[in-house]
Order: C-alpha cells, then structure tokens, then sequence
C-alpha cells in the first residue's frame, strides 16, 4: 500500500517557513528579536511611505539614541519609567496577576512624589527627596493593592478593574493639578515646582541623566535577586505557574497575592516618582505617554525576567529619543514612536499564541 | 441643586446622546464575548473608526459616506486584530492593549499626515438628529427620546435584533457555543475560529459607527487625538455590568451616558463639582459595579480563552 | 487487504514532537456490523488514532480509506459529514447548554430539520432506547447520562461508525452490561463501533475484535474468539507479565489511628456529588483504599483529608499518632500526591530541586532567616531524595517538564513521603504512567505502611487497589456505602459501586 502524504495543518504555509517560526517561538530572547526587527522594518517602511529616505531615518534615530554621550543620557532618562513599570508588570505576573493598572499606580506615584514637597517644609533639604521616593511607592502601592484586595474577597476581574483605575487615576491626576495642588495665580494644569532637594540629582553634567536611572536599574538588581535568591520568589514563581501546586502545598496564597501586587504597585510609583523628580520637577496634567503600558510590553518582551527587561527597556528608552531627534530632524509626527513601541508587543503576542499551540505559552490572561 | 423639569430634560437628552457610542460599540462587544474572545482592543477599533469617519467626511464632503468610511476603517483593523487573536492565538489582552496604542499613534499620525486642521465640516444635522413628528414635541423626554441621531435608533434596533438572534436563532446558539465551550462545538464540526473572526469583525463594524459618532454627531466632524478617552474601555465593562445581556446593556450604556452628560450639564444642574471628577465617574461607576455585584456566572465559559483542538 | 472494511487506515503515522511519534505505520480496518476493541497502555496511541479518524489531528502520513475511497478529514466536521461520530472520553458538550440544545448544535443541517422542537429530539432518542432529559443544562446530568447524550448525538446525524474513547472509566461495573448491550444493538443496525479501553474483561466479553496497539506500532489485530486474557496481556506490555505480589492484607489494623472523619458532609453542586456523613480512621501501617467510580465524591474526599477544604458538617482530626488518644496532637500535614500531577502536583516550569522542597523551602535548612535559598544545600538535600526515590534526571536543575511521567509522578510521590507526616494521601497515583513506573509507585506506597504510616489510595482502578489494600472502603454518591477487609471479593465490590446495595458502616 502507497503511504499518502496530508497537507499539513492549517495555517503554516511552507515547512521551512513553519521550522522558522517554530525555532523562533520556542526562544523568547529570539521571540523578542524578531519582534524588534518587524517593529523596525514596519517603521522604516511607514517612513518610506511618508517620503523620508529611510536609510536616513535611521541613521538620524540611531543617532538621537546613541550618537554621542548627551544622547545615550536621553535614552536612559526615558529607559528609567519604563524599566520600573516593566518590573512592577513583572512582579504581578509572575504571581498571576494580570495587572494592567501600571499606568495608574505610576500617576498615584506621581502624586505621592509632589505630596511631602506640597506640605513638608523646603527647609528639609536633600531629606525631601527619600520622602518622595517613599510616599510614591506608598500611594502606587496602596493603589496596586485594591485591585489584589477586590479579586481576592470579591472575585473581581484584575483586568478590567486595572484598567477602570487607570483612568481614575488619570483624571484624579487632572483634578489635583487644576485644584488643590496648582499654585494660586496660575492658569498652568500643573503643580508648583519641587524645591531644589526633591529633585534626584543629575548625575553626568550637561546631559539630562539623573539618578532615578540608577535607581531604576537597581529595582531591577532588587527584583532579580528576590525572584530568583529568596524563598518568597520560589513560592511567588510556583503560585503564578501553576496555582493549583500552590494550593495543594498551601501556599499562603492570598499573601502572595497582596504582596506582590503591594511591590508591583509600588514599583510603578517609584516609575512616577522619576519622572517626576528627575525630569519634570513638577506634576503636570498628561505627563505620562502610556510609561504604564509600554511597562506590561517591555516585561513580556523581556521574558518576563528582570535582566531581560533591561535590555528591553533600553531598546524602548532609544525608540523615544530616537523619534524625538526624528520629529526635529525630518519633522515626522512624534506619535511614530507610539507606532513603533505597539508593534512588537502585538507580534509577540502572536508568536505567545504559536507557543500556546504547542503547549507552552509564556503568559496568559485566563486561567 | 436647581432641578427643573427643563433642565432635567436637556440632561437627560444629553446622556441619551452620550450613551450612543458606548451602546454601539458595546454590543459589539458583546457578541465578541458572547463568542467566547475578550476584545480590549474596542478602544482602537473605536478610535481607527472615529478617524476614519472623519478622513471619509473630509474626502467626499458627505456625512453618510463619512459613516461608511469610519466603518470601514473599524471593519478593516478589526480584521487586522481577529488575524491575531482568533487565527494566531494572540492572548486577546496583550494584543489589544498593543492595538490600542497602536491606533493611538496611528490614527495622530494619520490626523498630522492626512487631514485638514481647517476644513469646515458641512452641515451634520441630518446625522445628528432625527426629529420624530409629534413625538419630539413632548416635554422633558420628547428631545431626549425622539430628537436623537438615527445611529443611536439603530443602536436600540440592533440590540432587540441581537436579543432575538443570540436566544432564538441557529447562528446565535452557534455563537453561543463557541464561546461557552469551544472545544465541544468544534467536535460538533463548528468552525470556532471562523465564528470568533466573523464576531470580532462585526466587533469592528460596530466600533467604527461608535467612533464616527463620536466624531461626526458629539464633536462637529473634528478628530482630535484620543478622541475616544477611554469609551472603549469603558463599554467592555459595560457588557460586564450589563451580564452579557442586550437588553440590560442598553440600560447600562444609558446610566454610563448619565455619568458622562454630568461634565456638560452637572453644572446646569448645579453640581459643583470640577470637570475631572465627572470625567472620571463612569470608570468609578464601572469599579463600583464590580465592588457591589461582585463576580458573575453569567459570564461565557470561554471567555477570554484562545481556542486550541485538543486542549481540555 | 480487507474487502468488508468500513474504514481503513494506511500506514498511518503521527508525531506532535519531531523524532517522537505518537502513531507509527498503522493499518488496519473497521467493518460493520462489528465491535472493535481497542487496547494499549496510557500513551501508546490509542486516543491518537481515533482523534485521526475523526479529524481532530492530521497524520503525518498515510491516510484513511472510507468504502473504498480516500477521505481526508481536516475537522470533525469533515468526518461527521462522513458518517462518523465520536463519544469522547472527555465529553464534547457544552456544560451551560441543554441536551436539547447540544444536540441540535452538532445536528447536520439535513438532521436539523428533523429536530426543530424539543420534543422531537426527545422522542427521536427514545427510538433508539436512549432517553435522555432534553431541558437540563447537561452539566447538572450524571456523567452515565450525559455519556447517553453524546451517543445520541452521533446517532442523530446517522453514523456509520461510532468511536469511543475509554467509554466505561466512568461506569460501574454493573452498568457496563448494560453498555454494551448498547452498543451491540447499535452494532447490529449494520454500524461499526469502535471502542478504546484498557479493560481486558470487557474485550473478551464483549467484543467481535480486537486491536492491540504498543508504543505507537500495530502488534495484533484480528477476531476475539480464540484470544486469552495472558496473550492479549503479552501484546499490549510486550512481555509475559507475573504480577509481584505487593501483600495486601499484611498491614496492621491495630496501628495508632493518625486521622479520624466523623461524619463528615460537602453539599453536593453540579459538577460534585459532596459528600454525606463519611466517617473513617486511618491508622499507621495499614493501606486504606477508596473504590468508586470516578465523580462520585472522591476529589472532595481527598481535599477534606488533606485539609485542604473543610467540612461543612463533621470533623476532621489529625492526630499524632501517640498512644493516648485524649491527648491528640496536631501534625504535620499529610503528604498529598494529587488527581493531576502536572496542574496539582508539580510546578512543571521550575527546577526539580524546589519542586522537591517547595513546601518546606524556608525551613532553615534551605533559607537564611533573611529569606535568601541556600542553594548549594538545597542541591544537594535535593540530589539525595531523587537518589532515594530513583527519579532520573541529569540534574536537579532539570525542570519535571522534560521528565518522563513516570519520574514526574516519583517526584510528587518523593516530596509527599519527605515530611514527617505520619499519612500520605494519593489520588489516582498510576494515571498515565507505564507499567513499570505503576508497579514502583504501588510498591513504594505499601513500603511507606510497612514504615509505619498510613495510606489512604483513591483510584478508580481495580485491580491496583485489590493488590495493594488492606481494607477497601467504597464510595457513591459522597457516601461511604461499604468496606470490605482484604481479601476482598471482587463481585461485592463491583456490586457496592453501583450503589445497588448499601452496607452498615461499623463507625
């Protein structure tokens, strides 16, 4: 008997087509590349199609992100929000919570970073400054924390609540800055300024690079350290892969929960608090272009691991200042970065869907 | 507090007219979830609609056409977005935060590029308001129930249409199962990634008549950047709130256009509170739902679940 | 070449992990008219090649000939066109919906027509001596009943050949008769009914013939009449097989009680049946067995021993064991080995050395005060307890997902026996394994009472709880409805698990 050959299951084209996207999918460091890469032709084509040499383009971005000292001081003061709202998407991860209220605990840090320099007196010095840094990562947390508290006594879906208290959080912002927290006489949707010693330091003279960098970069340290060296993360690892191994064991799972979501809240407020601190001085009304969302992307992109977000949050930090040198050199719309920083979290999100098809997916929303 | 009749009735003709767009674009989500896929990627589909609806009323000077456009455009990202998330298995959250940024950068990049900043809109009256004969005239709720655009009309048509479909119909018990159970309709030879692309593309149509009225009927034919501010978002908990029912959805969208008429009229009213906490009462509004209502079975079994053969 | 055949598979061949296949060149023919059984161990392909037939998975090569005529099935939808139905061992019904609108969801459009009211259907099932309750979402029916659904399903669009995978696992022994009566009726209306099963007293009793599948290959296919129960054994392990004695019956009865439930209850939902008024005691030394068919309380019992739910009426008491019963003790919890081990029982994704100390991670021995993992020492504790339990990994660094199910399971089953708990509870402990990994966990099991401990099993197999029990208590319905002390008799125990007769408990 003649073996008939089927066509092979639907949806994969050609087999060397098919093994490339298997080999792919099964490397998220490759995943990620490869996501990086499509983002960029994807861009390069657009600015094509807009009639810029693309070539050209790129060349100006590259150089914006990492041509020169002062650039690379860009690229890291943008890298700083982003990495800290990576790790706070992270940490709620890893335990199985789907947070997608970044962006609001990172408008509630924003508060807390003005809040001791609104009421304390200036006088305090540099002591105004660990004040701030720490009533941010109180009020992101607090914030963080009623999501956990709501899903866990209320069965409530994280996903749809944190996305309800970003908006709450965004027009609380609008509010504080048009009403109690805007100085008398002004007409500015905007705080007052922080005095001298709120503000996180810069730390190369005659860029724009502040400390908040190196404090982003050590939350990273920090987060690595408690995932992979403590007995908390092996339980918070365990209870966010596979939740019914937690339970039989008896884990303390609603402490994991709470927990995680407290250090995830607070990580994204430590976010706002260098945005605030180390660029701005001020909080005003729209501060933040989605550093909450870009969080979630770069924590997925990153493998969900804190070393791997760094690298992913550099590459994001250079798309902002790269466009930023594209919009004064080619005049193109700095809405491009935005384009720039979707698309490679949607492809990853496909190639999450390949791994899925073979069992192993690296996140999912529903359990 | 001031709280005569006539201001009662622009209030309430207000929050009809607010509701409209969430209507819309919630019982658009409502048959992607009744389908069994989570679309957050509505507020994307909204915005490319609402852009789209412009750039058609720019292009061809002709409301209707304009319509058809923001339809189109929300027709065809939707087809973008069900290639990933019904065909690719794309996690439906991730990929519709990615598509939602996506269309935020798109669409300013496309106002920047494409549209005019000074062209004058003609005249969107016959978009924006139906005046039924007789009925209009009636004090209090004659402007609020009978003045209204013939999309907010369709919106009601459509959700009594879905009640009928979705309870009594073979493709509403199809869509049904799809989302209730997806592996078990696909043993019963249910194309259950053909079902949830064709839901989430009608998802699209819907989205793109909700944003073309937030252009072309709320904002004078003008697109601004993030036009939708969030309506999207907000008409996914409406399906929520409204227990993936048509009928309570309509009731829903209308208490979520309460909250958001309150920015305009509140101070009619004599509400004194500042614009941004009105603007944020719809999302409390939606998180206090959840607090109060707490989880809910009514809820597809499938819901949210990228749909894989064999998987239990 | 088999001129009768209804349905042919050529050379059939499938892999789901390049340089592993599941099937390997398989051939071989359904007829009419007949019942064919399927056998083979837990993975050997069974499922697989049914899942082919009815076009859930594609074969890598060769093909299906149906009357004659090749036929590809890229869906169950191609093959219900084809007249081919399936009863899944999971069932394919969705859960909220009604028989009434299962039934009509999966209807071909020419079976539609015929189905428009639900009267219809019901009358329609009732020709074919199967009623069902038509107005009931299906997942408040008993699984026998929604098993009855299923089948009418394919009757509805007029199969030709019915599939049936691990039809009788949830079964009690006196309704598998009655099954297959079923199923020859319908077999003799001129459809061939395939039915895959490990249950060789089944095969001889009920089947025309029968196909034994091994690692993926063909090894016999042909009638039943002339095969015995040791060559049939033969094919499907590949080996004469002599069964260890693992000494049932040898435990003591007299041993500390370490746990007592008084008259413990869980209301019943839909998808449990809860429990009513269990009473039973553990005591060090002794295997206790739990017989049942599978849903009928068994998941809720093994959560209440393991305090992990509580009882909503009645006690649970652990005890330490100590001679003096007024002075009971709380003790370390029991070690679990639980239904699903990959969702339950491991963290599939995290090193074999947590996944072994994952429950007693921040005992000094393993974490600073400060909370930081010695790992070196978890290393090497790790190390020890595989070499101890023969689990075989390259290194403790390993995660279980590489891992054969077999050495999974000893993972679970060495982490359970680890602790100080004087009681281990497991939970369907040979699902999916081998035969060899079987007989291991069976043999540790009975070594962990000679120890000293007690052992409550809960499985749904037989044969592995007669051989290794020394008391076996039968539950249905979430009641205890009997015990019988080793050496038990088979019949008695088929009989109480239909819930046909009820024994007083001695409390």
């Amino acid at each position: 008997m003649k073996s008939l050959s089927t066509p092979q299951e639907a949806g994969m084209a050609s087999p060397g087509l098919r093994a490339m996207v298997a080999r792919i999918a099964r490397s998220p460091a490759l995943a990620t590349l490869a996501a990086f890469a499509l983002s960029i032709g994807f861009s390069l084509g657009l600015l094509a199609l807009l009639g810029r040499d693309p070539v050209e383009a790129l060349a100006v971005m590259l150089d914006g992100a990492l041509g020169s000292p002062r650039a690379v001081a860009d690229t890291l003061v943008f890298m700083a929000p982003r990495l800290l709202t990576a790790l706070a998407a992270l940490v709620a991860l890893r335990c199985g919570f789907f947070n997608l209220g970044g962006e609001g605990q990172l408008q509630l840090g924003a508060v807390g970073a003005i809040l001791p320099s609104t009421f304390l007196p200036a006088e305090l010095g540099p002591l105004l400054l660990p004040l701030s840094v720490l009533s941010a990562a109180l009020l992101g947390g607090l914030w963080g924390l009623i999501p956990a508290v709501l899903k866990l006594w209320r069965g409530a879906n994280e996903i749809i609540v944190t996305l309800m208290m970003n908006f709450i959080a965004i027009y609380l912002v609008k509010y504080l800055v048009q009403g109690p927290l805007q100085p008398p006489g002004s007409d500015f949707n905007m705080s007052a300024k922080v005095p001298d010693g709120a503000m996180l330091p810069v730390i190369l003279p005659g860029s724009r690079l502040h400390a908040g960098v190196l404090l982003a970069l050590a939350a990273a340290a920090m987060v690595w350290a408690l995932l992979y060296h403590t007995a908390y993360g092996a339980r918070l690892q365990a209870a966010g892969l596979a939740p019914g191994t937690a339970r039989l064991l008896q884990l303390p799972m609603r402490r994991l929960v709470l927990s995680s979501m407290l250090l995830s809240g607070a990580l994204a407020g430590i976010g706002g608090a260098v945005e605030v601190l180390g660029v701005q001085y001020r909080l005003i009304d729209g501060f933040s272009t989605d550093i909450g969302f870009d969080g979630l992307a770069i924590a997925l992109l990153g493998g969900l691991d804190p070393l791997g977000s760094v690298v992913v949050a550099l590459y994001f930090g250079a798309i902002d200042s790269g466009t930023l040198a594209l919009q004064s050199a080619l005049s193109v719309p700095a809405a491009l970065a935005q384009v720039m920083a979707s698309l490679p979290i949607i492809a990853l999100a496909c190639l999450n869907g390949y791994r899925l098809l073979k069992g192993r997916p690296l996140w999912s929303s529903t359990r | 507090m001031v709280f005569d009749a006539v201001t009662f009735g622009l209030l309430l003709a207000s929050a009809v007219r607010l509701s409209a767009p969430i209507l819309l674009a919630s019982l658009g989500e409502l048959v992607c979830e009744r389908g069994g896929v989570l679309n957050i990627g509505l507020e994307g589909l909204m915005l490319f609609g609402a852009f789209g609806a412009v750039l058609g009323l720019q292009w061809t000077g002709e409301p209707v056409l304009g319509v058809l456009c923001g339809v189109a455009a929300g027709a065809g990202a939707a087809i973008v977005l069900a290639v990933a998330v019904a065909v690719l298995r794309a996690d439906s959250v991730v990929a519709g935060i990615g598509f939602n940024i996506l269309a935020l950068g798109g669409t300013s990049l496309g106002r920047e590029l494409l549209l005019s900043p000074s062209f004058t809109a003609p005249s969107l009256r016959a978009l924006a308001s139906w005046r039924i004969p007789g009925l209009w005239e009636v004090p209090v709720v004659g402007r609020a129930f009978f003045g209204q655009s013939p999309l907010l009309y369709g919106g009601i048509v459509l959700a009594i249409v879905l009640w009928a479909v979705i309870r009594h119909s073979r493709p509403g018990l199809v869509l049904r199962a799809v989302g209730e159970g997806a592996s078990a309709a696909d043993a019963a030879g249910i194309p259950v990634t053909a079902v949830r692309f064709a839901a989430m593309v009608f998802c699209g149509l819907l989205a793109g008549i909700a944003g073309a009225y937030l252009t072309l009927v709320a904002s004078g034919g003008v697109f601004t950047d993030n036009v939708t501010a969030g309506r999207g978002y907000l008409a996914v908990a409406v399906v929520i709130f409204g227990r993936w029912k048509p009928l309570w959805i309509v009731l829903a969208s209308l208490l979520f256009g309460c909250a958001d008429a309150l920015q305009y009229q509140g101070q009619a009213i004599g509400l004194a509170l500042p614009a941004p906490l009105l603007l944020m009462f719809p999302f409390l509004l939606a998180l206090l739902a959840w607090i109060v209502m707490g989880r809910s079975d009514a809820a597809p079994g499938d819901l949210g679940v990228p749909f894989i053969r064999g998987a239990r | 070449m088999d001129p009768d055949a209804l349905l042919r598979l050529t050379g059939v061949s499938k892999s789901f992990v390049p340089g592993h296949p599941v099937l390997e060149n398989v051939s071989m023919s359904f007829r009419r008219g007949e019942l064919h059984a399927v056998l083979g161990e837990n993975g050997a392909g069974k499922s697989t090649m049914l899942n082919i037939v009815f076009g859930l998975h594609q074969p890598d090569e060769g093909g299906l000939l149906l009357d004659g005529r090749q036929v590809i099935h890229r869906s169950p939808s191609d093959a219900i066109a084809n007249g081919i139905g399936m009863v899944h061992q999971h069932f394919k019904l969705v859960p909220s919906f009604t028989a009434g609108e299962n039934l009509r969801l999966a209807a071909t459009p020419a079976a539609r027509r015929r189905l428009s009211r639900d009267a219809d259907i019901g009358r329609l099932a009732e020709s074919f001596g199967l009623p069902i309750p038509i107005d009931i979402p299906v997942a408040q029916l008993p699984l026998a009943l929604q098993q009855r659904v299923e089948i009418v399903k394919a009757l509805v669009n007029e199969a030709a050949l019915i599939l049936f995978d691990e039809p009788t696992t949830i079964l009690g022994p006196e309704e598998i008769a009655g099954f297959y009566a079923v199923l020859r009726r319908l077999a003799a209306d001129g459809r061939g009914i395939v039915v895959v099963t490990h249950h060789l007293a089944e095969v001889l009793d009920h089947a025309d013939r029968v196909t034994v599948i091994r690692h993926g290959r063909l090894v016999s296919s042909g009638p039943v009449a002339g095969r015995s129960r040791a060559d049939l054994v033969r094919d499907i392990v590949g080996r004469s097989l002599e069964l260890e004695p693992l000494a049932a019956g040898q435990g003591r009865a007299d041993g500390d009680v370490v746990a007592r439930l008084e008259k413990v209850s869980l209301a019943p939902r839909p998808s449990s049946a809860g429990l009513r008024d269990v009473s039973l005691e553990l005591r060090r030394g002794e295997v206790v067995g739990v017989a049942g068919v599978e849903g009928n309380g068994q998941r809720e019992l093994f959560d209440v021993v393991a305090g992990l739910v509580s009882p909503e009426r009645g006690t649970v008491t652990w005890m330490s064991g100590a001679a003096d019963p007024s002075a009971p003790e709380r003790v370390a919890a029991p070690g679990l080995v639980p239904e699903d081990r990959h969702r339950e029982g491991l963290v599939l994704d995290l090193p074999v050395s947590l996944n072994l100390l994952l429950d007693r991670i921040g005992e000094p021995a393993f974490s600073t005060p400060a909370g930081r993992l010695r790992h070196a020492d978890i290393a090497s504790h790790a190390r020890s307890m595989c070499a101890e339990a023969d689990v075989r990994t390259h290194s403790v660094e390993q995660t279980p997902r590489t891992l054969s199910g077999g050495n999974q399971q000893k993972i679970v089953l060495a982490r359970a026996l680890a602790g100080d708990s004087l009681m281990v509870v497991v939970h369907q402990p040979t699902r999916g394994l081998d035969f060899a990994a079987s007989e291991e966990v069976l043999r540790r099991l009975r070594a962990a009472a000679g120890e000293g401990r007690a052992v409550l099993v809960i499985s749904s197999h037989l044969d592995e709880l007669l051989r290794i029990s020394d008391r076996i208590v039968v539950i249905y319905g979430g009641r205890i409805v009997g015990q019988l002390s080793a050496p038990v008799d088979r019949e008695r125990l088929g009989v109480l698990m239909t819930g046909d007769e009820r024994e007083a408990v001695p409390a």
